[in-house]
Parts: C-alpha cells; structure tokens; sequence
C-alpha cells in the first residue's frame, strides 16, 4: 500500500489550483444549475400568479417553441428541466474538446464515444 | 393533483435527499418507493422523476467534488461508455415492462441493499501503489483536509469494472436510481479506489447516466412536470439539509435506522406488486 504524502499546513490549507479541465467543468455545472434554477423560479412564479397548474406532460419540442412566443410558464418549467438535464451533456462536450486541446486524443474519443452514446438515447427520444 | 398533494411530494423528496446524501446514495433509492408507496404515483412516472432528480443531484454535487480532486474525469469517461450504454437498455426495459416488476426488481434491491450495509466491514480497503501499472491512465490524486494527507491511486481490474458499471447502468436505467449504491462499493472494494474519490467519480458519472434514463422517459410521455418540479426542488433542500447534517454527526451510527427503513421500504414494493398493502399506504 502506497504511504499518503503527508503535506505541510501550508500545503493543505492553500486554495486548489485546478487543472484547465477541472476548472472548465465545474463553471459548466454551475451555470446549468443556474440557468435551470432561474427558468423554474421564473415559471413557478407565473404559474402562482396566473394561477395556472402546472401540466401533467413535459412540452415536446415543438410545443415547447409555441408556449415560449406566449411566455406559457409550463414552457418556462419545461425548458428549466430541460437544461438541467442537459448540463451534465454539455459538460461532457467542454471535457472532450479540453482533452483535445491538450492533445489527449484518446481521452477525447472515449469522451466523444459517451456523448455520442447519450446523442443517440436523445435522438431516438426526439423521433 | 392539487398543491398539497404536490407539497407532500416535495417534503418526500426532502426527506429522500436527506437520507440519501448522508448515506451518500443519492435521492433516488428512497424516491421512488416514497412515491410510489404513499403518493401512488404510477412507478413508471416515479423513475421518470427520479432520473432528473439524479441529474440534479449530480449536477450540484459535482461541482463541489470536481473542485475538491475526487473526481477523476478520466476514469469516469471510460466506465461511462459500458454505464450509459447499460442505462438506456435498463430504460427500454422499465417501459415495456409491467408495474409490478419494476416494484418487484427495487424492493429487491433495496433489500439487498440493506443487507449488504447491516454486513459491511469497516475495514479500510488499501490503495494500489501510484507506481502500480497504469495502462489506462487513470492515475489520480488529492488531498485529503480532514487528514492532511495526499492520496494518490492507480485504478485496479477497470476492464472488470467496465462490465460491472454497465451492469449498475442498466439498474439504474430500469429504477431510476443514480447507480452510486453500486458503484462505489464496485470502485472501492474491486478497483481499489479511495472511498471519496470513487464517490467523486460516482457522482459526475451518475448525472450522465440519468441523462439518458430522463431521455427515454421523455419519450415515452412519463417525466411529469406536477411530479418533476416538486421533486427537483425537494431533492436539492435536502440534499443541502443533508450535508450539512452529515458534518454534524457520525452517519454510521444512524445505518441501523437507513437499514430498517430500506427493508420495510423493499419489503412493501414486494409485498404490493402482490397486491398487498400495508397500512398508510396507496
């Protein structure tokens, strides 16, 4: 068993410096997580003062475009799932072109092989 | 479905959040049964519910593990191919197959999963040398600040890991459970992987599963919003709730309660694909 390193207070207690991937992933994350947040809200709060209930089905995409021209709060909840759902793809594409970018070719395919898995699971449901 | 019922479901999915971020499962082990059982949610709908919540979970949580160096990016992008591939199959399962099944397969899991925490030796599993052969390169290392320590491991067996993650994918992908219950112990005991960083990996991993789990559903009409929304935003109060609880006590003197709540959870998914009911629920 490899003994742990141990590090000086210093060490430890000093801010991470994150790797370029690192970095690029989590600002993905946490801007999916915002966007979504902020569509939920900004339906939920439509939906209580139209006092509108929410619908039993999630937009297709084709409704979800005709409710966002009248500003339809289920478009608003249908487009917040929608991007969170879609963060962790979008995420994935960021990793694959930094793995790219760093030359990491093999890296990048099996990334691009994981989107193009998860692409396709997407396409058969949009048919 | 009125706003109590909806207020019910986001309280359930709070308390799903809380018990399953500190026993780092994830919301979905407990959402779906809390859903189907005492909100009579049809359990199609409930797994549709739960894979965005998994999504959720994973997206919030990751972000804090990415930034932390648990998570190893490139590990989790060579098991993702056999996981999300597992995952969608486990879908198409779920949709085509009966209810009862489905209650059947979970209750099951769920009492496995019982069994295997009331079993579980504490023993520390140790790494793999970091000057251990690393065809794959999927070194990795971080640091610890609750010991001070830098850890560093080489991945152990990852072709037998990439068969065993498709295996939890498609679990995942029939229940609408994020997979972490399989695949951290999967990490840890098989591949020698440090428990933090394989759940870590586990997490960002998890996200991309239900991605293709919620993608399925949605064709199939069974993500519904008045499910969804009070879901997602019970899941991530709970899970806030339930790290912050985590921190203040020791989470392995509260496994006898997680187990007895997953058994009587299981043992009534059984019991009702039966057609049994036990008392308070629909």
């Amino acid at each position: 068993m490899a003994e742990p390193v141990t590090p000086t207070d210093d060490q430890a207690d000093a801010p991470i410096e994150l790797p370029p991937i690192a970095r690029r992933a989590t600002t993905v994350l946490l801007w999916g997580f915002r966007i979504s947040g902020l569509l939920i809200v900004v339906g939920i709060t439509r939906a209580l003062i139209d006092r509108e209930p929410l619908d039993s089905h999630l937009a297709t995409p084709g409704e979800l475009v005709e409710g966002m021209q009248s500003a339809a709060p289920s478009a608003f909840l249908a487009l917040g799932i929608i991007a969170m759902v879609l963060t962790p793809l979008v995420t994935s594409l960021v990793i694959a072109i930094t793995f790219f970018q760093q030359h990491d070719a093999r890296y990048g395919r099996f990334t691009l092989l994981v989107l193009l898995i998860l692409g396709l699971s997407i396409a058969l449901s949009l048919r | 479905m009125d706003i109590s019922h909806s207020a019910g479901l986001g309280l359930a999915a709070v308390f799903a959040a809380i018990f399953g971020s500190m026993l780092g499962l994830g919301g979905g082990v407990f959402l779906v049964p809390l859903f189907t059982l005492f909100f009579g949610v049809d359990p199609k709908v409930a797994v549709g519910a739960s894979a965005v919540c998994v999504v959720t979970n994973s997206v919030v949580g990751s972000s804090v593990h990415i930034r932390s160096g648990f998570t190893n990016i490139r590990l989790a992008m060579i098991l993702q191919v056999t996981t999300a591939t597992g995952a969608i199959i486990g879908a198409l399962i779920a949709l085509r197959a009966n209810a009862n099944l489905i209650n059947v397969v979970l209750g099951v899991v769920l009492i496995y999963a019982a069994i295997s925490m009331l079993n579980q030796r504490r023993a520390a599993i140790p790494n793999a040398p970091p000057d251990a052969p690393d065809p794959f390169g999927v070194r990795g290392a971080y640091t610890d600040r609750a010991t001070r320590q830098r850890v560093e491991y080489v991945p152990q067996r990852v072709t037998v890991g990439l068969g065993l993650s498709g295996a939890a994918g498609v679990l995942s992908g029939m229940l609408g459970i994020g997979g972490g219950a399989i695949q951290v112990p999967m990490m840890n005991l098989l591949m020698r992987i440090p428990v933090k960083a394989a759940a870590g990996t586990s997490s960002f991993m998890v996200g991309m599963t239900a991605v293709a789990t919620a993608a399925v559903f949605y064709s199939d009409d069974k993500i519904d919003p008045r499910v969804v929304i009070p879901a997602m935003i019970g899941v991530f109060l709970g899970s806030q709730i339930g790290s912050q609880i985590t921190r203040r006590i020791r989470t392995q003197r509260l496994v006898i309660i997680f187990v007895l709540v997953l058994a009587y959870l299981g043992i009534s998914l059984v019991l009702k694909a039966f057609g049994i009911t036990l008392p308070g629920q629909e």
